[in-house]
């Protein structure tokens, strides 16, 4: 097995990366919180409708 | 070897507390979280062998012993409560080893441990949220626990209704707070997982090494990315469910409550929106192992790799438009069932795809049956038994006919219990030599899978006869005509208890040999990212990235 060519990445890089990766993951919490809201805001006006 | 990858002065490793307590290693967080699968697997697999126990014979056998054992009740009072304590054994069963042992042992486990490795980064985007997905299991763990000593339906203890936790059963039906504790567990087993989604996806994004194209990446973290994209989009629709559950127990409110303008088949569709898409959350990451596994002691390729991981994302994309399919029972009209009928078979031809590429990729390779390949090719024929089972369920008509009978748990227990748990052996056995620097018994590791084997069809073949002649599922007892088959299946159970004790002996007897297994034990067929480190892999591995080609 050969071995892989290693790539050092700068400090700039580093930076980089860590701030796509914080952009992806508050992006995708973001993406959950609405998905939970609207699941339960969804059904609240039928349940509020319903409702005696 | 890529020891140029690994700095000296990376090579700094707590100890002790803060090592384990505080750790932010992938590994190490891969490490607890397979040591608790392994401890919750336990738990919930003595759970199985007690069910199998009590049904071995007709009439109750033992359960009202045990109820009078832990609540201190006696005579009738017994009996009833040891049929409740039955019903809890079933829930527990059901969500301890969905939440408790799958998914930690092939998400939080094997995908923590090795996804990083295999795409060449150094850890997982987010090393301190890793360390947060797993200590949430814990308090999630032991308040499922807690729940079986404390009040659920009048005059009963803990969570009975089954692992789908249906209303009006989990709402005007037990009252009592095992419930809630049972949604307060399941809310932050949710949350850890959401938490290791968002960690996952992230990771596979954005932290691949240069030249690791999408296209390029191996098949493990195809599965895992897919399987995050699942738990992500599913989970929060679960967590709104429960959580209307919740209010409704406790605040008032009457989401699932007809009386109130409620309805509790909305309920059902909530959750099997959820439900679903978790079904292909345990087995799509045994999926990528298997790949890997096959592959490497066939010495080719994959067969069709695009295609393997495309399948995967059909099984995935459709995965979210078929959950009725559980609901076949409830009313919903013929037109929609029709369509559910229609969309759940279509899943069979991604599904069919990844078999047949399986069994491709053997064809003419140069196939060594070493343990974890032994396991794989055990996976494929279990998995492949259970999937033409869901093919026939898929049918509204049929469904109805054995809807709620054990025909639907020898089903979901060949693609979950035998797929999925084979799958983690599996993997176990491929990836052990990796992780600790040793070698198992090859021969401990063949006992271990053929007794296992044995086991588990003996204990599931048989459930498809009890289901085809009316055996109902969640029920302590049964008339005597059932009584032959399930005395098999219970002798099944005790043949599959043995096969894990054979497996505790395999792992202590390979730390106590301490057999070095070398950076590659496989030979020239392991060629994803992880065969290049040492075995163990460094601390700190791909400080410098490897270019891939």
């Amino acid at each position: 097995m050969t071995e892989p060519e290693l790539v050092t990445l700068t400090e700039a890089q580093k930076k980089a990366r860590r701030s796509r990766s914080v952009a992806i993951g508050v992006g995708l919490a973001v993406l959950v919180v609405i998905f939970y809201v609207t699941t339960i805001i969804k059904f609240v006006p039928s349940f509020l409708n319903g409702a005696s | 070897m890529a020891g140029a990858a690994v700095h000296s002065d990376h090579e700094h490793k707590p100890r002790g507390l803060v090592r384990w307590l505080f750790s932010t290693n992938h590994k190490d967080i891969g490490t607890l979280y397979l040591i608790f699968a392994i401890i919750a697997g336990l738990i919930g697999g003595f759970m199985s062998v007690m069910m199998r126990w009590e049904l071995a014979e007709p009439g109750i056998q033992i359960f009202h012993g045990l109820a009078s054992l832990v609540y201190g009740v006696e005579g009738d009072a017994a009996i009833d409560a040891g049929k409740q304590l039955y019903n809890v054994f079933t829930t527990m069963h059901g969500l301890i080893m969905i939440f408790f042992m799958v998914m930690p042992a092939l998400i939080g486990g094997f995908a923590n441990w090795m996804v990083p490795i295999m795409i060449g980064a150094p850890d997982m985007a987010f090393p301190r949220m890793n360390n947060i997905s797993f200590w949430l299991l814990i308090p999630a763990f032991l308040l499922l626990l807690i729940s079986f000593f404390v009040p659920g339906p009048a005059g009963g203890w803990g969570v009975g209704g089954g692992w789908t936790m249906y209303p009006p059963f989990a709402t005007s039906g037990q009252p009592g707070p095992a419930m809630d504790l049972a949604i307060l567990s399941v809310h932050i087993a949710g949350a850890s997982s959401i938490l290791g989604a968002i960690n996952f996806i992230t990771t596979i994004f954005n932290m691949r090494a240069p030249g690791m194209t999408m296209h390029k990446m191996p098949l493990f973290a195809w599965a895992v990315l897919i399987t995050a994209f699942l738990l992500l989009l599913s989970l929060p629709v679960l967590a709104g469910a429960i959580t209307m559950m919740l209010t409704d127990r406790n605040f008032g409110t009457a989401f699932f409550v007809p009386e109130g303008g409620g309805d509790p088949i909305l309920y059902q569709h909530l959750f099997w929106f959820f439900g679903h898409p978790e079904v292909y959350i345990l087995i799509l990451p045994g999926f990528g192992i298997v790949s890997h596994i096959v592959s490497t002691f066939s010495r080719k390729p994959i067969f069709g790799y695009l295609g393997m991981a495309y399948a995967m994302v059909a099984i995935g994309a459709v995965g979210f438009v078929v959950w009725a399919h559980h609901m076949y029972t409830t009313g919903i009209s013929l037109d929609t069932q029709r369509y559910f009928v229609f969309a759940t078979m279509v899943i069979a031809v991604p599904t069919g795809v990844k078999v047949f590429s399986w069994i491709a990729t053997m064809w003419g390779g140069s196939i060594s049956f070493k343990p974890p390949m032994v396991w794989s090719i055990g996976f494929i024929f279990l998995f492949t038994v259970g999937g033409v089972t869901g093919v026939q369920l898929a049918n509204a008509g049929f469904d109805r006919s054995v809807h709620d009978t054990y025909y639907v748990v020898a089903h979901f227990h060949y693609v979950l219990s035998l797929g999925a748990v084979f799958a983690i052996f599996a993997a176990w056995y491929y990836w052990f030599p990796k992780m600790t620097g040793y070698m198992y018994s090859p021969a401990i590791a063949h006992a271990h899978f053929w007794i296992t084997f044995i086991g588990v069809n003996l204990i599931f073949f048989p459930q498809h006869f009890l289901g085809l002649a009316g055996m109902p599922r969640r029920y302590i007892d049964y008339p005597d005509a059932f009584a032959g088959w399930n005395h098999v299946s219970s002798i099944g159970s005790y043949i599959s208890a043995f096969a894990v004790l054979v497996f505790l002996y395999g792992v202590f007897e390979a730390f106590s040999k301490k057999r070095v297994a070398g950076a590659n034990p496989w030979g020239e067929g392991a060629t994803t990212l992880e065969w290049q480190l040492p075995s163990p892999p460094p601390y700190h591995q791909w400080v410098d990235l490897p270019r891939v080609k």
